[in-house]
């Protein structure tokens, strides 16, 4: 599986009559892309904002986060499965718009609670959050979505998904109309010395229900066994996010730009030998399912004929379980594993920081303790609206205006638990 | 010139010069500049400080007077102008090593820095982690040398204002705390390193470091219960009402034994549960829901069992340190096997 990644490079935005990217300025009508999202019956209106990093910005009530891509063969489409077949990806060649992001900001029609609830996730564009949140360090077009009255979540957040998918597939095609790549990858696991180790990368995700789910190739997955992908579909958008668990969560963004793909994909052929992906869902019913899982995860990895493995984590509370009980498969199996994991201990990290583990997690690592308090300063424009909601265990429904100074914690940040760990943000023992 | 670092030095009688087990009572003493392993204390610090004076007690008499003890300890320390507190190292002698992290707790909350060096197997290390700087050393004196030469490079960067870092990287042992802190590197960099190097057999650390918690094997099955001594355990927190000799509701540090020789029951409003981990109204009501001594008695009768032991034993199981257990559970089962006794009913909560 060979693709072609052109890159081309933001700069700058800025609104205009006509969608082009020149010279790093990418300029947008507001009318088309709006026109672009403005895609289903459940949405009565789209309006869109921009915000570039440095900007004394706050956004919020972000439900998703794409980075803008499209394929160039006609028979397959980015962010398959949506709006397009579920045809395989990550062959061919792929355009994006690198330093850019598409987000999605909205209030659901409906209120939400139990482990199907939205939590806030902030996105700061300057300050000291930009370390604790995804998408503060891209030009981000922010697509703003008002439910029609009378819809409910489920139809309107994939109204506003599909919209989102959309809008992206319209920016890259008007932008990019004749425009040259600043850059292009070509990737591929190409044959390497076959006495470097084969290391896999598994991918747990998290899946809850309506509101707190993954896609794969367009469709939930809530009844997926572990399976396994190429590194090349990532890249193309076969996962999406559906995950408003804003501060867990691994956006879209994410996805398409996998840290753990990234490094792995980078040491291919020089340290080791990237043989695939192992996608699986945490969060099972019960214990008997967590297990199972665990040892699909494994077998899985034996018959890839893997030696190691690195594990990132989407969630956490229940979801840990089946976690640890992969890392217990693998190692069992006499695969070397190495989890990554965010840690919560409490606001002095005077707690146990981990939910749940197995002795055989024998090498961690950490994207330090979640629970810690920093604060961030007022913003002079939140874009979003007014409010935003509270939704860590101590501040819990409290409700206050968005763009104010506030003391808070990696539970109000949007993706703010994989970006500690992707910004090397770690704890020690003291 | 004159060194820019003044250090206090702790020791008990022994190592202080004053004699062996019978000066265990020695009162608080003075000393003016290094004595016994200040001398070498001293020759560590080299240039950048000086031993000014030595606070010595007896190792009897702090456990025995801690508070007055503690008093006139600090008062001594703060007289002789120290800037840091250096005390032991304690090894494994166990009073000797409470005295050390007490002591340096103590002047630790008047605001100045201190630390003692001891083995990870001394009570001490469990009882003061969590305020001390405790650096470990071997279980015995033969490990005097580095344990000084390491206190005289952890005294240095204390009395300088120096960051402390991290617990593995500073050879402390951690204070229960967890920090964050920013590395280059990111966690996916990090991770496929740590594999690679797991990969290769080469050392590598955890960054989040998960106890072990070995496997507690079953004791085979008593094989003659009808001539068995049986004793009765809890971890019920059950103690004789008033507390007498206060058990700890959480994070207990000791086990207790009660008489229950000629008794055969054990009434409401005698006994009380001191277990801040459960709702104790129902154990309160009637004790033998946690110690069942009147059904044992019964079976004691009917010939079920041979004979009870003359003491039912009690800690708390809540929010424990998994080390204190661990010993706990032996000195108990040492304590059982000295009276003969083949088999035990432990009760929960």
């Amino acid at each position: 599986m060979k693709l072609r990644l052109e890159s081309y490079e933001v700069n700058a935005i800025t609104f205009g009559v006509a969608t082009r990217l020149e010279s790093g300025v990418l300029t947008i009508s507001a009318e088309e892309i709006r026109r672009a999202a403005l895609f289903d019956n459940s949405v009565s209106d789209v309006r869109v904002e921009l915000a570039s990093p440095g900007d004394r910005t706050r956004i919020i009530h972000v439900l998703d986060a794409l980075e803008p891509r499209d394929k160039v063969e006609s028979d397959r489409a980015a962010f398959p499965g949506f709006l397009a077949p579920a045809r395989t990806v990550g062959e061919g060649t792929t355009r994006r718009l690198k330093g850019t992001a598409l987000l999605a900001s909205a209030q659901l029609p409906e209120p939400t609670g139990g482990i199907l609830e939205f939590n806030e996730g902030i996105i700061d564009m300057s300050g000291p959050g930009v370390d604790y949140c995804a998408c503060s360090n891209t030009h981000n077009i922010v697509l703003l979505f008002t439910a029609r009255p009378g819809v409910n979540n489920q139809d309107f957040e994939s109204a506003v998904r599909l919209g989102s998918i959309q809008a992206s597939r319209y920016l890259v095609r008007a932008a990019l109309e004749g425009a040259e790549p600043s850059d292009v990858e070509v990737l591929e696991l190409g044959a390497v010395d076959s006495s470097l180790p084969r290391v896999a990368y598994v991918d747990q995700v998290q899946q809850q229900g309506i509101l707190v789910q993954t896609f794969l190739y367009g469709q939930s997955m809530e009844s997926l066994v572990p399976t396994l992908l190429h590194p090349n579909e990532y890249f193309d958008g076969a996962v999406v996010s559906g995950n408003y668990r804003s501060m867990i969560k691994a956006p879209t963004w994410l996805r398409l730009n996998n840290p753990v793909i990234r490094e792995l994909y980078a040491r291919h052929g020089k340290d080791l030998n990237f043989t695939g992906v192992i996608l699986c869902r945490g969060h099972h019913d019960d214990h008997q399912l967590k297990e199972r899982n665990g040892y699909m995860v494994a077998n899985l990895a034996r018959m890839l004929g893997v030696q190691g493995v690195v594990m990132t984590l989407e969630g956490t509370g229940n979801t840990w379980v089946d976690f640890m009980q992969a890392v217990k498969a693998l190692e069992q199996s006499g695969i070397k594993t190495v989890p990554i994991v965010h840690e919560l201990g409490g606001a002095e990290g005077k707690d146990w920081p981990i939910v749940d583990y197995v002795p055989e997690a024998d090498a961690i690592i950490t994207g330090g303790g979640a629970d810690r308090r920093f604060t961030l300063p007022a913003m002079e424009r939140v874009i979003g609206g007014p409010d935003l909601v509270f939704s860590s265990n101590e501040a819990w429904g409290q409700r206050q205006p968005a763009g104010r100074s506030m003391t808070l914690t990696a539970h109000e940040m949007y993706a703010g638990f994989w970006m500690m760990q992707v910004n090397g943000i770690t704890a020690r023992d003291y | 010139m004159e060194k820019p670092i003044k250090i206090i030095h702790y020791l008990n009688q022994f190592f202080g010069g004053i004699g062996g087990e019978e000066k265990a009572d020695a009162p608080p003493a003075y000393r003016s500049g290094p004595v016994g392993p200040g001398v070498a204390l001293a020759r560590h610090l080299g240039d950048n400080g000086s031993i000014v004076g030595t606070v010595i007690c007896g190792d009897n008499y702090f456990i025995e007077h801690e508070k007055d003890a503690l008093a006139r300890l600090m008062e001594m320390a703060a007289d002789s102008g120290a800037d840091v507190l250096v005390a032991g190292p304690a090894f494994n002698s166990g009073r000797y090593g409470t005295a050390c992290g007490a002591l340096v707790q103590a002047w630790r909350s008047a605001g100045k820095p201190g630390l003692t060096a001891m083995n990870v197997n001394n009570p001490g290390v469990e009882l003061y982690r969590n305020d001390v700087y405790i650096l470990p050393t071997g279980d015995t004196v033969a490990s005097m040398n580095k344990a000084l030469a390491d206190l005289a490079n952890f005294a240095i960067k204390l009395a300088e204002g120096r960051e402390i870092g991290p617990a593995y990287d500073e050879g402390y042992f951690s204070t229960g705390l967890r920090r964050n802190l920013r590395l280059p590197q990111g966690a996916a960099e990090r991770a496929v390193d740590m594999l690679l190097a797991k990969l290769a057999g080469k050392p590598f650390q955890s960054e989040l470091p998960v106890p072990d918690f070995s496997n507690v094997d079953p004791a085979p099955p008593a094989t003659d219960l009808a001539n068995a001594k049986v004793a009765l355990v809890t971890e019920s927190g059950l103690v004789p009402f008033g507390n007498p000799d206060k058990l700890e509701t959480w994070n207990a540090s000791k086990w207790l034994k009660y008489p229950i020789a000629g008794l055969d029951a054990l009434r409401q409003g005698q006994y009380e549960a001191w277990h801040g981990g459960c709702d104790t109204a129902g154990t309160n009501a009637d004790p033998h829901r946690a110690v069942p001594l009147d059904a044992a008695r019964a079976l004691v009768k009917a010939g079920v069992i041979g004979s009870l032991c003359d003491h039912y034993y009690v800690t708390t199981g809540n929010m424990a340190n998994i080390k204190v257990m661990e010993r706990i559970g032996r000195e108990m089962a040492e304590d059982m096997k000295s009276q003969g006794v083949e088999a035990v009913i432990l009760t929960a909560t």
